[in-house]
């Protein structure tokens, strides 16, 4: 529950950040993943469980550099 | 990371000695950072712009190879190689932006509050730059050229359109009726976005100090001539065009 939350929180956020980036350095980055990796830990942690699903994620964000 | 605050607070006082004002050394200085990420900036826009227009390819891809997550990245990648499109993906770039973005927000920060100039070199016109401005005219710059940075990027009012709805295949039409649901909805959500960011950022520029308001006006203009540059007045035109239309 608290880790959907926090994602939402962050699914919220995100185009806030977007447009900050944008706005202070004229370019942000795209995802290199499809779907995002939130939308993708949102499914794992309903599939697998949270901790199954936030490892799976983890392992996904650390795969994005 | 002070290390570097103190360096671009030390760039700071440079530039307020050759400018001889804390404003025009703000000017300069954001001038300054966006000329040095300017090659950055236009090849990423640029591909930004080509994956905009391949967008209607990569539906296909995406209905061809469905479930096929390897095929479809492989195809994606095959795609982006043939119109030599270069995302700049992933989330390094934006950890160092977000890092970034903090030690110039306290470079400016403790540049404003650490008794560093005058009090003559704190006023800039009729704003004192430590303070927030008590005429709310630069807040209102702010929203404003925030805003039409949003429309600039706003998609306008493309709309996805897959197989005619003349159709008479039944799975057809639920199928487009599902697309242009989902299409209303992103639409919507973007459009409240629209707003939403330049209120926001009016309100904030009005508590900050208006050296910082004075930062953010500068990097949203320039933003505003890049964007001009690459992809021309983007979804300002269908906007100014409703606009137009709804007063006749």
């Amino acid at each position: 529950m608290i880790a959907k939350a926090l994602i939402r929180f962050y699914q919220a956020v995100e185009p806030f950040k977007r447009r900050i980036l944008l706005t202070v350095f004229g370019f942000t980055t795209e995802c290199k993943h499809q779907p995002t990796c939130s939308k993708y830990a949102e499914k794992q942690i309903t599939e697998h469980g949270t901790i199954v699903g936030s490892a799976k994620a983890l392992g996904r964000l650390l795969s994005c550099w | 990371m002070s290390f570097l605050i103190e360096q671009f607070i030390q760039l700071l006082v440079f530039l307020n000695g050759i400018f001889g004002s804390l404003g025009w050394a703000i000017i300069g200085f954001t001038v300054l950072v966006r000329a040095v990420l300017l090659p950055l900036t236009v090849s990423s826009i640029k591909a930004q712009k080509q994956l905009r227009d391949l967008q209607p390819e990569l539906k296909k891809l995406n209905k061809k190879h469905g479930k096929d997550k390897q095929a479809l990245q492989a195809a994606q990648l095959q795609l982006y190689q043939k119109y030599n499109v270069n995302p700049l993906a992933g989330c390094l770039p934006q950890l160092v932006q977000i890092f970034l973005l903090i030690v110039l927000y306290r470079a400016l920060l403790d540049f404003l509050n650490g008794g560093l100039v005058s009090d003559e070199a704190l006023q800039f016109g009729w704003l004192n730059l430590a303070q927030p401005d008590p005429t709310y005219a630069l807040p209102i710059i702010a929203a404003v050229t925030q805003l039409l940075l949003s429309l600039m990027i706003a998609p306008g009012a493309e709309t996805p359109d897959l197989v005619s709805n003349k159709s008479k295949d039944k799975q057809i039409k639920e199928a487009n009726e599902k697309e242009e649901n989902t299409a209303e909805m992103a639409a919507s959500m973007q459009q409240q976005m629209l707003y939403i960011m330049p209120l926001m950022t009016g309100f904030i520029a009005a508590r900050f100090p208006s050296g910082l308001a004075l930062y953010w006006v500068i990097a949203t203009l320039f933003s505003l001539g890049q964007q001009y540059y690459i992809s021309g007045w983007g979804g300002l035109t269908s906007y100014y065009q409703r606009l137009v239309s709804r007063f006749k």
